[in-house]
C-alpha cells in the first residue's frame, strides 16, 4: 500500500471500519512508514480531542418540558383529527367573538411605547440579539403548535390566549389591526434568548407577519430608530434586512416581523391593538 | 369528558416514547447545537424532532435503532427546513472558502498537533475545535458530528444520511482534512506551532497535491 491509499483509508482504520485485508495491508505500510505513522498519531489525537471538546453537551433546562408540551399538542391533535370537529361548534366561538371585536373599539388598549431615555447604546447591544430571535422566528417558518381550523383557516383568538395561558407566565393577547385583510392564522411556543415566547402567525393579504410576545428578563429599553406613523411615535429595529417594529404594553414586548413593505408594516404595528 | 379507549392507547404509546426517545434527548440537542449553530435554532430543531417522531412512530420498527432513527428525523429535518438561513450565514462568514489542501502537513506539524495539552491549553483547544468544526460545510460538519462526537457506525451514517457507505468514508475523510487545515492554521495563528515548517515537507506535498487534484478530477 501506498502513502496515498494510506491517507485515504486512515479514518476508516481509525474508526475500526476497514475490512481485514486493508487493514493488514495498511498496518503492513505504517510499520514502515514514519510519515503515516505521525499520520495516524494525529488521526487518532484529533478525533479524541473532537469527542472530548463536544461530548457531553446538555440540552437546556426546560427543553424537556417544552418538547412535552409540544407533544401534548401533537396528542391532542392525534386523539381528535380536525375533520371530526364539528363545525357547529366553531362557529358560535366565533360569532361570540365576532361581536365583541366589532364594538370593542372603545376599550381595546392602543399598544404603546413606554417612554424611557431615548438613547441607550448599552442597552441597545442586548436588544439586538432578542430581535434576530425574532426575524428568526418569522424567517425559518417553522409550523404553528395551533393550526388553523381547515375550514376556515383562521384560528380564534380564545383558542391561543388558552394555549399558551399554562405556557407562559405572561398573559397572550393577539394584536388585532385596522387592516381587514389581516388574519391569525396560527400561534407556537418559541423562545427569544432565553425567555419562552409566543409566535402569532398572520396573514395579511397573503403576506405573512409574525408577531412576537414575550416579556424581557429585565427591563430593556427597546430603543433603535424611531418614526412617526399614524400620529404614533414608532421605535423599529433594522436586523437581517428586516424592519421590526417593537411596542411594549405593561412590560410585554410585542415584535413585528413581516414580508410587507417597509410602510405596510410600520402602518400595521402602528395601528395595532390588543383586547384589553 | 369520557375516556376512550384510543385516547387511552395514545397516552400509552406516548409514555413510552418518551420514555425511550428522550434518553436521547442531550445527544440530539448537542448535535443540533453545532448543526444551527445557535441555541434558538437547535431548541426549536429538537422540539420539531420529537413531534415529527411521535407523530410517525408507527413507522418505527420496534427494536431496531431508535437512536438513529431520532438523527434521521433531525438531519432531514435541518436539511430540509434550517439549512437554507444556515447557509445564507456562512456564506457571509466566507467560509465556503475554507482550503480542501489535502495532507500538505510536515512531520513536524503532525507531530505538534498531536502532542499531549498542558491543562491551561485544553479549554483553548476546545473552542478552536468548536470554532473550527463550526466554518466546516454542513455535510462535513454533521459527518464530524455523527463519527468522532456520536460515535455512529459507518452503517448508522449512511442510514442517517441515505447515502452509501463509501460515500460516508470519502465525506468524512474530507470532513476531517479541512478541520486539520483549519486547526493548523489556529494553531500557527496562536503560536502553537511554529509559523514556518522544516524541510520534511517536500515528498508528502507533492504526492498529495497530485493525490488531491486526481480526486477533484474525479468529482469525488
Amino acid at each position: 500500500m501506498t502513502c496515498d491509499l494510506v491517507l485515504r483509508y486512515i479514518d476508516a482504520y481509525v474508526d475500526c471500519e476497514l475490512d481485514p485485508t486493508a487493514q493488514i495491508e495498511l498496518e503492513r505500510h505504517l510499520a514502515v512508514c514514519a510519515d503515516c505513522q505521525e499520520r495516524l498519531v494525529l488521526t487518532k489525537h484529533l478525533k479524541a480531542q473532537v469527542r472530548n471538546s463536544l461530548h457531553g453537551m446538555r440540552a437546556p433546562e426546560g427543553l424537556r418540558e417544552r418538547i412535552g408540551l409540544a407533544l401534548d399538542a401533537a396528542q391532542a391533535a392525534a386523539a381528535a383529527p380536525a375533520r371530526d370537529r364539528p363545525l357547529v361548534r366553531w362557529i358560535p366561538i366565533r360569532a361570540r367573538y365576532a361581536v365583541p371585536l366589532a364594538v370593542a373599539a372603545g376599550i381595546l388598549m392602543v399598544l404603546t411605547w413606554s417612554v424611557g431615555s431615548p438613547n441607550g447604546d448599552v442597552s441597545q447591544a442586548s436588544t439586538i440579539p432578542m430581535i434576530e430571535d425574532v426575524v428568526r422566528l418569522h424567517s425559518s417558518q417553522l409550523p404553528p403548535d395551533v393550526p388553523p381550523v381547515q375550514q376556515q383557516r383562521v384560528v380564534s383568538p380564545q383558542q391561543v390566549v388558552r394555549y399558551f395561558r399554562d405556557k407562559v407566565s405572561f398573559p397572550v393577547r393577539p394584536a388585532v389591526f385596522e387592516r381587514q385583510d389581516a388574519r391569525l392564522v396560527g400561534a407556537r411556543l418559541s423562545n427569544v434568548r432565553e425567555q419562552r415566547a409566543a409566535a402569532l402567525y398572520y396573514d395579511v393579504g397573503g403576506r405573512r407577519l409574525t408577531v412576537v410576545v414575550f416579556r424581557p428578563s429585565r427591563a430593556v429599553e427597546l430603543g433603535g430608530l424611531q418614526q412617526r406613523v399614524l400620529g404614533r411615535e414608532l421605535h423599529y429595529h433594522q436586523v437581517d434586512g428586516y424592519i421590526v417594529p417593537v411596542l411594549k404594553e405593561n412590560g410585554i414586548t410585542y415584535a413585528f416581523a413581516g414580508d410587507m413593505d417597509r410602510r405596510s408594516l410600520l402602518r400595521l404595528a402602528a395601528t395595532a391593538r390588543v383586547r384589553y | 369528558m369520557g375516556v376512550e379507549a384510543d385516547t387511552l392507547l395514545v397516552m400509552g404509546t406516548r409514555r413510552r416514547f418518551e420514555r425511550e426517545a428522550l434518553d436521547h434527548l442531550d445527544s440530539l440537542y448537542g448535535t443540533a447545537l453545532r448543526l444551527t449553530r445557535s441555541q434558538a435554532d437547535a431548541e426549536d430543531l429538537v422540539q420539531d424532532t420529537f413531534v415529527k417522531a411521535f407523530r410517525f412512530h408507527d413507522r418505527f420498527e420496534p427494536g431496531t435503532n431508535l437512536k438513529a432513527w431520532l438523527f434521521r428525523i433531525l438531519t432531514n429535518t435541518f436539511i430540509n427546513r434550517y439549512r437554507r438561513a444556515t447557509r445564507e450565514r456562512s456564506v457571509l462568514d466566507g467560509v465556503e472558502s475554507v482550503p480542501v489542501g489535502d495532507g500538505v502537513m510536515s512531520r513536524a506539524t503532525m507531530r505538534a498537533l498531536s502532542e499531549p495539552l498542558a491543562d491551561a491549553e485544553r479549554p483553548i483547544l476546545a473552542r478552536e475545535i468548536r470554532v473550527a468544526l463550526d466554518s466546516l460545510p454542513d455535510d462535513h460538519r454533521l459527518m464530524i458530528l455523527l463519527a468522532d462526537v456520536e460515535e455512529l457506525s459507518y452503517k448508522e451514517i449512511s442510514d442517517i444520511v441515505g447515502c452509501p457507505i463509501g460515500t460516508v468514508m470519502s465525506r468524512l475523510h474530507r470532513a476531517r482534512q479541512k478541520l486539520q487545515v483549519l486547526l493548523v492554521e489556529q494553531a500557527r495563528s496562536l503560536g502553537i506551532i511554529p509559523l514556518a515548517d522544516d524541510a520534511s515537507d517536500d515528498v508528502r506535498e507533492t504526492v498529495s497535491l497530485a493525490d488531491w487534484r486526481r480526486r477533484k478530477e474525479a468529482g469525488s
